[in-house]
């Protein structure tokens, strides 16, 4: 019956979960850098607002932190993020992984556009970080 | 299953069955003597027409009503559609005016946005607080109208309208009255609604009753014409579902229960008010006004309730924002207040019922405090239109 029960994309997927969960418990951690950068993007009709700052010294980032204002399929998507600063490799990721790594979230079709505000949101913080000392 | 019931927060979208409800459903349809066609002529249709008669007059009993009829449906959605599409404009005729309140559940909203292109449907005011601007609907009745169309209790931030005045002012003019009293049932007297209002609409899962069945209460003074076609009786064909029959009456035997159960919900409610005021930036949604304890619409700014409503797991509470493919939609109900939608993104209600019980409303406000705190860190720097404010 079609239209019986809950609608499927109003749940987040188990691995939207998993990434939620990941970037809800992410604590942002003091640590020595060498210059930051900040970055935000919103989306008022899509009521979803997203702050990075990154940290970076010898080239490399080295921590992040983050703000928003935002649904739980955006903090998914921050989740893949987190992901990648926790497993170090934030400092070589590419567009490509990037979504590749959203697309496995399961994200209905009507929520796809806060990927990119937080996409936008993070490019906009690396180009700050960039623009500083890369 | 009552034992599970500490968590849910969620009485005003439905509450579970009673079980008394469940033994005197489950008694009748494992008895072999009552599952025939109420609508056969044979003995035992005959048999159980009877019992379906007798359970609606326990009904008129409990309620004490004497001037309208009641017809079966299969919930409040059916019952307010029915009510108004007897109104809209008929062949020949010239288009009809409904007078309603943009604060309505969708059930009445949505039917009137379709009737629009014919006929003409105009919205009473809201004053800011949430109440329904009287003097506007004395204003529009002026220029007449055919039905007004008022909930008792709203369903989203538990405001009741004062059903004696605005029946004085359609009685005034003429008009006819619709009453969704779905939200009203069990936790507020029907006196004043049976002896004011013209067509009154109820749903049984809203007090203890079995889901797909409601009723449609209609004065002797007014009638209706046919919603669907088909056999059975010429207003409401179809197989009456008797089993839902006999639920939905022991649903309405539960009523003083309900209602002195009030005094404990009012207390509860209160309490937990109190507690409330200790969360950063917490409002609670027309606070001002009379209200059911019932209900209670709650607003965190910075605080997403869809995000709230997951990091809070497994207390059930509702939120009042849905999205549709290009934006994300905010409550109706708490716009036309006056909120932002950032804020309206930022409310949930928590709605309370027989189950209720103040233990586990503790142990809720202790995680809401923890959760919310964490989350308003999380929109810290955020802009102003996330936060605050009025939409523009």
């Amino acid at each position: 019956m079609r239209q019986a029960g809950v609608r499927k994309d109003k749940m987040l997927s188990s691995l939207a979960n998993i990434y939620f969960d990941r970037a809800y418990g992410y604590s942002y951690k003091e640590a020595a850098y060498e210059s930051k950068g900040e970055g935000s993007a919103e989306n008022r009709a899509l009521l979803t607002w997203v702050k990075f700052e990154l940290f970076q010294s010898n080239h490399k980032i080295i921590n992040m932190s983050f703000h928003l204002f935002a649904g739980p399929y955006t903090i998914a998507v921050i989740g893949v993020l987190v992901e990648k600063l926790l497993t170090g490799q934030l400092h070589q990721m590419d567009n490509i992984e990037f979504r590749k790594a959203v697309k496995s979230l399961s994200i209905p079709r009507d929520q796809v556009g806060k990927i990119i505000i937080v996409e936008d949101a993070f490019f906009n913080s690396l180009k700050d970080l960039k623009g500083d000392t890369w | 299953m009552i034992n599970n019931l500490n968590n849910y927060f969620d009485y005003a979208a439905t509450t579970p069955m009673h079980p008394r409800v469940v033994t005197a459903m489950y008694d009748f349809m494992k008895d072999d003597n009552y599952f025939s066609n109420a609508q056969a002529t044979h003995m035992k249709g005959v048999e159980v027409n009877k019992l379906i008669q007798q359970k609606t007059d326990d009904i008129y009993n409990v309620l004490g009503v004497r001037s309208h009829d009641l017809y079966i449906t299969s919930g409040a959605t059916e019952s307010i559609n029915w009510v108004l599409r007897s109104f809209r404009k008929q062949a020949q005729e010239k288009p009809r005016r409904i007078l309603s309140s943009r604060l309505e559940h969708k059930a009445t909203t949505e039917v009137l946005k379709s009737l629009n292109k014919i006929d003409y449907i105009e919205y009473i005011e809201t004053q800011s607080d949430g109440a329904t601007d009287l003097n506007h609907l004395e204003l529009l009745l002026k220029t007449g109208a055919d039905l007004v169309s008022i909930m008792h209790v709203n369903n989203e931030i538990g405001v009741i309208n004062d059903i004696e005045k605005i029946s004085f002012l359609c009685k005034e003019k003429g008009v006819a009255f619709h009453v969704d009293a779905s939200q009203s049932v069990g936790k507020l007297a029907l006196e004043v609604v049976f002896k004011y209002a013209d067509f009154i609409t109820v749903s049984g899962h809203k007090f203890y009753g079995p889901k797909g069945i409601g009723g449609l209460f209609v004065s002797r003074e007014h009638s209706l014409t046919p919603f669907m076609y088909g056999g059975g009786n010429y207003l409401r064909p179809g197989t009456i579902a008797t089993h839902q029959v006999v639920g939905f009456a022991e649903a309405f035997s539960l009523i003083s229960e309900l209602e002195s159960d009030a005094n404990r919900i009012k207390e509860l409610s209160f309490d937990f008010r109190e507690k409330l005021k200790e969360i950063d930036g917490l409002t609670v949604v027309a606070d001002s006004l009379a209200k059911v304890p019932h209900i209670m619409s709650i607003t965190i700014p910075g605080v997403q309730s869809k995000v709230l409503q997951k990091v809070v797991q497994p207390y059930a509470i509702s939120l009042g924002s849905s999205c549709n493919s290009t934006q994300e939609e905010t409550s109706q109900v708490l716009r036309t207040m006056g909120l932002s939608d950032g804020l309206a993104a930022s409310t949930f209600r928590l709605s309370f019922g027989l189950y209720t019980e103040k233990e586990s409303l503790n142990n809720f406000f202790n995680l809401l405090s923890l959760e919310s705190k964490k989350l308003r860190l999380l929109s810290k720097g955020a802009p102003g239109w996330c936060q605050k404010g009025q939409n523009a």
